[in-house]
């Protein structure tokens, strides 16, 4: 009994210290944990977790309709980052390993005109609708050295996401980012918060 | 023995948690305070909250069609306070405190590698909305039906233009009146 009791009472101790610990951190906004992009055993990219209570970095539009039908990132593009991550480039300038960035795919409501748009009472407009699947990308210099550093994936263009994704041929996503994107592979340039980020 | 020794542990376990629940419902009602005075002072004016870009969650966008171009001329994207959506997943509203903020973007729109894309330009301003479904300011002309309202300008996040909530704001919500006043439909993450 008295080894179960000093067995039992640390163990509470350090229970209630770990969630107060967390929980102090969170109201003195210091660097948010990291979430690190996770594998399976085959070495595929498990879905991330939570994505929705991540930062929003931006959402260009490409409408379907003005597309061809089709177009390659239908319809908005939800641009997250991963905050513990943000948390070090917005000190650093640098995307630290780990990096991820989640982009989740949302239609827009069907057309009533030849753009894609439809008319509501509020106007003449692109209403939002249902996700619509995403595209996930991961910094690792080493085990992305082939395509610039990063890792593309894509977790299906419709609904449910994929619960894991193989990473994408050099030439099927990497290439227009080294080619364009301003900042180390990243369309920082579309992005305020990622160009000029607030310290 | 060996089953008092278990009860003990088990009890000195119950009494972490409690403690812990309680800490942590004290810090969730210390946020919110946190986060109402960052967005409204006692009689009621409101401002743009600071931080919101780095600490709201995303909710959706809206893009106003352009009538001449291809695309869109602006782009409407719209953040809640933290804890909003797994409020609103459990309950079906938004708690009172609940602030929303949208921000209306004139647009850039060009031919990308990705296809014809439209994307925020200059920032005009701010819609910033406070839950109240008590309506704690009643003679204030910019609380009434269950919210909170205001419009800013991008060159003053503090002052709002807004003389009257029911003339300036109401009469595009009309449409979303059964959804206290939120077009939730657009905000698929609200209903996972």
């Amino acid at each position: 009994m008295d080894k179960l009791m000093t067995v039992a009472a640390p163990l509470a101790l350090a229970a209630i210290s770990t969630i107060v610990l967390a929980q102090s951190d969170t109201n003195n906004n210091p660097a948010p944990t990291r979430y690190l992009p996770e594998y399976n055993e085959s070495g595929d990219l498990i879905l991330p977790k939570n994505y929705h209570e991540w930062i929003f970095v931006g959402s260009p539009l490409t409408p379907n309709a003005l597309n061809g039908g089709e177009a390659n990132f239908p319809e908005f593009h939800n641009v997250y980052i991963e905050p513990g991550s943000y948390a070090i480039y917005k000190k650093s300038g640098v995307f630290p390993e780990g990096t991820i960035f989640f982009k989740e795919l949302q239609l827009t409501l069907p057309k009533e005109n030849p753009d894609g748009s439809r008319t509501e009472p509020s106007g003449r407009g692109f209403f939002p609708g249902p996700f619509n699947g995403a595209d996930v990308t991961v910094k690792d210099t080493l085990r992305y050295a082939e395509s610039g550093g990063w890792g593309y994936y894509s977790f299906n263009h419709h609904e449910p996401k994929a619960p894991t994704a193989k990473v994408r041929m050099k030439v099927e996503c990497a290439y227009c980012h080294i080619a364009s994107a301003k900042k180390d592979d990243v369309w920082t340039q579309f992005y305020p918060l990622l160009d000029t980020p607030q310290p | 023995m060996k089953t008092r020794g278990i009860i003990t542990l088990g009890f000195a376990l119950s009494l972490t948690v409690a403690s812990a629940a309680a800490y942590l419902t004290m810090s969730a009602n210390t946020a919110d305070s946190a986060q109402q005075e960052n967005v409204v002072d006692a009689s009621g004016n409101i401002k743009v909250p600071t931080d919101y870009r780095t600490t709201y969650q995303y909710l959706g966008t809206w893009a106003v069609a352009s009538d001449q171009d291809k695309g869109s001329k602006e782009l409407h994207i719209v953040y809640a306070s933290p804890g909003t959506v797994d409020a609103f997943r459990t309950s079906g509203h938004f708690p009172d405190g609940t602030v929303l903020v949208k921000e209306v973007y004139h647009t850039a729109t060009g031919s990308m590698t990705t296809g014809t894309v439209s994307r925020t330009g200059a920032l005009e301003g701010w819609f910033v909305m406070i839950r109240d479904s008590k309506d704690t300011h009643p003679g204030n002309k910019l609380w009434g039906n269950g919210w909170g309202w205001s419009w800013f300008n991008a060159d003053n996040p503090a002052k709002t233009t807004s003389t009257d909530f029911s003339a300036n704001c109401l009469p595009c919500h009309i449409p979303a009146k059964s959804t206290d006043w939120i077009y939730t439909q657009g905000y698929p993450v609200l209903h996972q």
